[in-house]
């Protein structure tokens, strides 16, 4: 089984609280201030939680070109998902999700799913520019309003996700990997052409699925602009 | 489990707690939306690293499939939110807390079905005044205006 190898149990819920908690303070305190990015206490204790957490995940021994990629593409994504979500605006919140969006593609071509990592940046790419139309459209004569502002019970929110966050990453850290021994068994999928297996496994073992996907599609489209006619019907 | 897997769950849960939070806390429906697909982000984030520790293209193709019905569900809500703001010129969603209609069911008590009947309010009709005298000058000099009056009412 690839999920327990070997639980190892060094003082993990010390190692494991600290960084959650101080997340859970600093985005605590950048919600509660009214102005946000201003917040002087909320970003130490974010940085603290960042520090904390890169030093609770780090091994020694890792390869170091994929180490610094992963380190980078995770540093960029969890700062650009603090951002969006503390955000008032939503037209920057639209902006910081592009860039989450962006460093997990990165991630995706990391794993050796390079079809996967362009049709997320097409299709996210095409998503983003028709909400970033509608933020305009809609939110534009508010700016950023008092909805935007005041967030819904942020403290039961965020403990219960940092509950959710430790719970996830205790039962990930039963199975602590044994360093690059394990990796030898992975796939080694940059070698083959992974597009033309992507392509077999969609149209040769998944047909009627992609059949399934793409009736979808369309129903989709259907009910889209129905629903469009009669709001502008019932506009009128 | 392979580091790289390791890493990617670990990235993947951050990220989808992240779209918990921000849908539980944020008020803007498309940042919520926005927040939602954070949330599916992470999934697909998730089967490609389980694809990859395995060595087969299922986590691929599923992450085909999410990419998808991402687009349909966004396509379906974009159009409702243009739907709801121009009902209500607001995209609060704490606006459409009361969502629900109120029906009345027949075990319901009786009260409440008397309660929900509008009783029909008779016709009244009031003398119109005919206004006499001199006009109130307020404190900051500017005579005391009819329509000030009503709206201050």
């Amino acid at each position: 089984m690839l999920l327990a190898e070997e639980a190892t149990a060094v003082n993990l819920p010390m190692a494991l609280g600290l960084p959650i908690v101080l997340g859970a303070i600093g985005y605590l305190l950048a919600v509660a201030s009214p102005l946000r990015r201003k917040s002087v206490p909320a970003g130490v204790c974010l940085l603290c939680a960042a520090i904390s957490g890169w030093v609770f995940w780090w091994w020694p021994g890792q390869p170091p070109v994929e180490g610094a990629l992963c380190v980078a593409f995770a540093s960029l994504m969890v700062a650009c998902g603090c951002g969006m979500q503390v955000e008032a605006n939503p037209v920057y919140a639209a902006l910081w999700f592009a860039l989450v969006i962006l460093s997990t593609c990165g991630f995706f071509l990391m794993e050796g799913a390079a079809f996967i990592s362009a049709a997320t940046i097409i299709v996210y790419a095409g998503a983003i520019i028709v909400t970033f139309l509608f933020v305009i459209m809609l939110a534009r004569q508010t700016g950023s309003s008092i909805y935007d502002r005041r967030f819904r019970n942020p403290l039961l929110s965020i403990s219960l996700g940092g509950l959710l966050l430790a719970v996830l990453v205790y039962s990930f850290q039963q199975a602590r990997p044994v360093g690059a021994v394990a990796a030898a068994g992975a796939l080694t999928a940059l070698e083959v052409d992974t597009v033309m297996q992507l392509g077999n496994a969609l149209f040769v073992d998944h047909l009627w699925s992609v059949e399934i996907a793409g009736v979808l599609l369309l129903v989709a489209t259907f009910g889209t602009i129905l629903i469009a006619i009669q709001t502008r019907e019932d506009a009128a | 489990m392979t580091p790289q897997l390791h890493n990617s769950l670990l990235i993947g849960a951050v990220l989808f707690v992240f779209g918990t939070v921000g849908f539980l806390t944020r008020r803007n429906l498309i940042v919520m939306f926005l927040s939602v697909e954070l949330m599916l982000q992470a999934v697909a984030l998730n089967l490609i690293a389980f694809g990859h520790a395995y060595g087969n293209f299922q986590g691929q193709a599923f992450t085909v499939f999410v990419l998808t019905v991402a687009a349909c569900e966004a396509a379906i809500a974009l159009v409702l939110f243009l739907a709801i703001y121009q009902q209500r010129k607001t995209l609060d969603v704490s606006i459409w807390h009361e969502l629900g209609e109120v029906d009345i069911r027949e075990d319901e008590p009786e009260r409440t079905k008397v309660a929900m009947q509008t009783e029909p309010v008779p016709p009244q009709d009031f003398e119109i005044l005919t206004p006499a005298g001199r006009e109130p000058v307020l404190p900051n000099g500017s005579p005391k205006t009819r329509e000030g009056a009503s709206s201050r009412a």
